[in-house]
């Protein structure tokens, strides 16, 4: 990947390496922000092997004095951890490759084909972001019950199909794709469902990356709404059950953040996999005017 | 910059292809159906609902249509309008701060040479950084005596001799809502850091050595080039940051539990209370199910009528 | 602690000793008599297959438990039913498996289901559950906000009086009246007290020099031992607070205990603007700018004492718990929550009937709800589960009978607390709104903002608390609307207020 960097390390006429300071202090600033933005992920990390006197003691404890892994083994004992992480798991892929899907579909569509109404239905979308989720939760439950899906996954998969949010940042993104391509296609004779299998999807892997590292995220660790339809203990997602660790008063601080430390690995892992197609599509490098 | 310049227009009209209106039909029916179903009808429901004096909990208090009482009695009241400060407040410290240093951070990683995806991965982190620990932290930081913050400054000022009195932080009304929304900048910078690092992968080099062919300095690359690229992922951000912003109850609900009775959370004073805060608390805790639901459509109108400002001051059309 | 696990066999061996006294004593409908010390012999342990003999001595009082177990015939009949139950996340995960295997032991054709919620969404889910019809058929009830919303909009079945005779029920349940509901019924059973204590650091009151049961009794005490153990380092902050009460103003104890209600006869609206209050919050206020034994930067009262930088502090006494899970290392002990004069009466403060027991939603069967109301009754009026419920809360019973009990008396954190249990008032002390409408004024935050003016301060939370509870009335209705504080188990110590 080759990108004209805004400062570059300049070779001197004796073929010595001058130090272009602009540089220096490009990477001292990010690397300050770095620690910045590393340091409590650190400290959270941690605290799933410090004791739980390390973990709200004043001031904190970033490498704890005795390491140990009880915390970790107590969550394995007392939780059905196996079942919830399968559960999560299996509720999350699903969720994440359905509405990267219509996200993609209906973003597109949006963004590129012209019909009546379009603009209305997209202020539409926009407008259902603009309820606060609350408010909504004692009708959607009354109508879960009527579809018969409490304490079941339906609940959990059909109303996170279609994303608002998905739908409006692949719109913005596709604005970025000229209609020039789409128009050569077009006119080589490939029909709408091929254009945007195979020509729109591919360009926009970053943006879907984007969006996929979002919806995984906010999937795997959404907590209200499963914790009020699932009734069925084994049916629990794994944030539901790591939060049986919080009772009224006395937080079980050492069993909480073991949790938030192992409940972070899939998300990080879908993130490093994901993140490496941040990478220009290569077709649109070749288009002039 | 031909290709920049160039405003895309509202789709391809002029060559008819086939299967166009089959993919338009299979794009937004399913849609429309879908969000009708799950989420027109409750909208609806609880529309109806405010006005009345609806308590599902309740079988003894019948059933009244109040008409617009709900609504009067959220305007007259003063906690609205606190909460509406408050919200205004943070919304615009949180989009200001992640909008523009996000843009900024994006384009200065984007320009590594090395090391560009470990800085990618690491401003992320923040992001999955659980918001329990998280709040643990910042309280720390935060705290007037002991807490990192202030721990530094009393080093500085007792190196100066100045005799100052340090803030109070979370429990000052006056600093409250601003530690909160340092928390959530801090957490929330690494998504829109990612969504621009994302836009900016459609930016072509060659718009960049061009511009450097022709003797045009960062700065004047950024600004010409990068900015107006990644508008339609900047009106985005911007968007989504109103609406996720005004809407933001979590965080600060976190930062400010009061575990006594007459401390029902919502910080020093309420100042950490804001719109959803007390819509939860409403709906939640006092079981006002037709109050919460009007103050829920007049939060939607707020909201509404900033995008609708935000979309005439930033003069942008949708279709960008 | 050590200490706490020891207690746990030995608890085990005591429970097995009542035990097999309350079922000997069931066999024959006897009457207890007055001060009667028995010994019991004992055989086998419920669930845990331990056979122990070993001679108890235990005296009981003269109502031991009048509260009988009432069986309306065999739990559905002898016929195989299953009972979802929720409760609540707790610390205790194992509690009610064990007991309801228990029940199961005895009734076999009953099981159980558990769904164990998270705290912070069972409210949420059981104010969406019930409207819709999916509630359990019986769940853990809770005193606090969202749940008092629950009872007072009449969603729980009544205990049936066959069952819980209300007689008995009133005798043995100090706290019983005072959380009555609609009509007059009881709708779950309140055996705890939880109230508010005073905490204070072992080793820094041994280096004082304090004697706790001493010097630890009055507020004016207080405060003296709290000079004596406050340190401050060179720049005169200080680093070691001997009273901390940043973050916990709990005006209940330091108000009640001066004799009036805060609500008037009549429940019009509270009364926040009594010299009573006043006189707590200046005491309050007193702490840290008078008598100066904590800064107002200083760590807050839980972080400051579990870091071992606090001498004293005031918390309910499920702080007890979360020391022990996590600051075992902090050496400990609680008082019962100092007062004005040294003596209980009137009152030591306001306290919460927590634990409670189990409730039975409007949505469940009758069929199904008379073997709710049989597993409450059965499990309620075991001694040996009345302790093991206290014991697993780490909270004083509000049963008289028990105050004395010597297994309750083992646990170091909790006999102190014993004889001050059934001084609490464990009423709500104020309507929903008032509350947070009043804190807004003349709550710790607001106060300390303005600098300390407290009159000014609770005029203007007296009157934001007066026009919520009034809005509020007219809202639910003058026959919704209740607030139980004069059912207090000595109310006729105190006196009514009388405010504009």
């Amino acid at each position: 990947m080759n990108t004209e960097s805004i400062a570059q390390p300049v070779r001197g006429l004796q073929g010595r390496l001058r130090i272009n300071w602009s540089q220096v202090f490009l990477y001292l600033f990010l690397t300050f922000g770095a620690v910045i933005s590393f340091a409590p992920f650190f400290w959270m990390v941690t605290s799933a092997f410090k004791t739980p006197g390390e973990i709200t003691g004043f001031p904190p404890v970033w490498i704890p004095r005795a390491p140990t892994f009880d915390n970790v083994v107590a969550i394995w004992h007392e939780l059905d951890f196996a079942r919830y992480f399968a559960n999560s798991a299996f509720i999350t892929i699903t969720t994440t490759a359905l509405s990267l899907f219509t996200s993609s579909l209906v973003g597109y569509v949006l963004a590129k084909l012209d019909f009546w109404g379009r603009d209305l239905l997209f202020l539409s979308l926009l407008a259902t972001m603009m309820i606060p989720y609350p408010v909504t939760l004692v009708p959607s439950y009354q109508l879960m019950k009527w579809l018969r899906w409490i304490n079941s996954y339906w609940a959990l998969i059909v109303p996170s199909l279609y994303s608002a949010y998905g739908i409006f940042l692949v719109r913005q993104y596709m604005h970025s794709i000229p209609d020039e391509l789409l128009d050569a296609g077009r006119i080589d004779g490939a029909s709408e469902g091929r254009i945007f299998l195979q020509l729109i999807l591919p360009l926009c892997k970053p943006m879907l990356s984007a969006l996929g590292i979002f919806f995984f995220m906010w999937q795997w660790d959404s907590f209200m709404w499963p914790s009020i339809v699932l009734n069925d203990q084994k049916k629990y997602t794994l944030p539901v059950g790591l939060a049986t660790f919080q009772s009224e008063f006395v937080v079980d601080h050492a069993k909480v953040m073991a949790g938030a430390a192992i409940s972070v690995l899939p998300t990080l892992v879908v993130f490093l996999l994901l993140q490496k197609h941040f990478v220009a599509g290569v077709a649109l490098t070749g288009l002039k005017g | 910059m031909a290709i920049v310049a160039e405003r895309t227009t509202h789709g391809s009209r002029a060559v008819k292809v086939r299967g166009r209106r089959l993919m338009i039909l299979v794009a937004t029916v399913p849609t429309i159906f879908f969000y009708v179903v799950f989420l027109i009808f409750p909208i609806i429901y609880s529309f109806a609902m405010s006005f009345t004096n609806w308590n599902p909990v309740s079988v003894l208090i019948p059933l009244r249509f109040l008409g617009l009482l709900n609504y009067t009695k959220i305007v007259t009241g003063n906690l609205f309008w606190i909460c509406m400060r408050n919200t205004i407040y943070y919304a615009s410290m949180h989009i200001g701060a992640t909008l523009v240093l996000g843009l900024v951070l994006a384009t200065l990683i984007n320009s590594l040479q090395y090391l560009r995806s470990f800085y990618r991965s690491v401003f992320y982190l923040p992001v999955l950084t659980s918001v329990v620990a998280a709040g643990i932290l910042f309280r720390w930081i935060f705290q007037p005596r002991y807490g990192l913050i202030n721990s530094i400054l009393a080093l500085v000022i007792s190196t100066f001799g100045v005799q100052l009195r340090l803030p109070m932080y979370l429990q000052d009304p006056k600093w409250a809502m601003a530690c909160v929304a340092i928390m959530t900048i801090w957490k929330g910078l690494g998504y829109t850091i990612v969504l621009f690092l994302a836009g900016l992968q459609g930016i072509p080099q060659v718009l960049y050595e061009a511009a450097k062919v022709d003797g045009a300095s960062a700065w004047k690359s950024f600004w010409y080039i990068t900015v107006p690229t990644l508008r339609p992922t900047i009106l985005f951000v911007a968007v989504t940051g109103v609406i996720g912003a005004l809407q933001s109850y979590v965080a600060q609900f976190i930062m400010s539990i009061g575990r006594h009775m007459d401390q029902a959370g919502g910080g020093p004073v309420n100042s950490t209370r804001t719109l959803v805060f007390l819509l939860f608390d409403e709906a939640f805790r006092n079981s006002r199910f037709g109050y919460a639901s009007a103050i829920a459509v007049l939060i939607f109108i707020v909201i509404m009528s900033l995008i609708l400002v935000q979309r005439r001051a930033l003069r942008t059309e949708w279709s960008y | 602690m050590r200490s706490f696990l020891l207690t746990r066999r030995s608890f085990l061996r005591g429970a097995a000793a009542t035990v097999s006294a309350v079922l000997a004593a069931a066999c024959q409908p006897a009457v207890v008599e007055v001060e009667k010390v028995v010994t019991k012999e004992v055989e086998k342990v419920v669930k845990e297959t331990v056979v122990v003999t070993e001679r108890v001595e235990v005296k009981v009082r003269d109502t031991e438990l009048p509260f009988k177990y009432y069986q309306m015939g065999t739990p559905n009949s002898g016929n195989p039913i299953k009972l979802t139950y929720w409760n609540y996340s707790s610390t205790e995960v194992h509690f009610w498996p064990k007991w309801f295997d228990a029940y199961s032991q005895a009734y076999p054709n009953v099981t159980f289901e558990i769904t164990e919620v998270p705290y912070t969404q069972m409210w949420t889910k059981l104010q969406v559950a019930i409207p819709a019809g999916e509630a359990p058929d019986f769940f853990y009830v809770h005193q606090d906000g969202a749940h008092w919303t629950i009872v007072m909009g009449g969603l729980l079945q009544p205990l049936p009086e066959e069952i819980f005779p209300p007689a008995e029920i009133q005798k043995t349940f100090a706290a019983l009246e005072s959380w009555s509901g609609p009509k007059g019924r009881a709708y779950w059973l309140p055996i705890g007290a939880m109230q508010g204590c005073l905490y204070y650091n072992q080793d820094m009151v041994q280096e004082a020099g304090i004697d706790p049961d001493r010097d630890l009794n009055t507020w004016d005490g207080v405060i003296e031992a709290a000079k004596a153990m406050t340190k401050r380092d060179a720049a005169g902050r200080v680093e070691q607070a001997g009273l901390d009460i940043n973050g916990f103003w709990a005006w209940g104890p330091p108000f009640y205990q001066q004799g009036y209600f805060l609500w008037p006869k009549g429940y019009r609206y509270p009364c926040y603007n009594q010299e009573p209050m006043i006189k707590a919050l200046e005491f309050f206020w007193d702490v840290n700018h008078k008598h100066q034994v904590c800064d107002d930067d200083f760590l807050n009262w839980q972080d400051g004492f579990a870091a071992g930088k606090v001498g004293m502090n005031t918390a309910w006494n499920w702080f007890t718990r979360w020391m022990r899970l996590n600051h075992p290392t902090v050496n400990f002990g609680v008082r019962p929550t100092p007062t004005w004069s040294g003596e209980f009466a009137p009152a030591t403060g306001y306290g919460s009937p927590d634990p409670q027991s189990p409730g039975v939603p409007i949505t469940t069967p009758p069929e199904r709800a008379q073997v709710c109301f049989d597993v409450i009754a059965w499990l309620y009026s075991r001694p040996d589960y009345l302790i093991d419920l206290s014991i697993n809360k780490l909270t004083p019973p509000a049963i008289p009978a028990l105050a004395d009990h010597p297994l309750l008396k083992t646990e170091p954190t909790l006999a102190p607390l014993l004889p001050a249990a059934e001084w609490a008032i464990l009423g709500r002390g104020g309507a929903p709104l008032a509350g947070g409408e009043y804190g807004q004024y003349a709550g710790e935050e607001a106060i300390k903002a303005s600098g300390g003016n407290i009159r000014e301060a609770v005029a203007k939370g007296h009157e934001a608390a007066k026009k919520a509870t009034l809005d509020y009335k007219e809202e639910v209705g003058e026959e919704n609307f209740y607030v139980f504080e004069h059912n207090y188990l000595h109310a006729d110590l105190m006196k009514y207020p009388d405010c504009d």
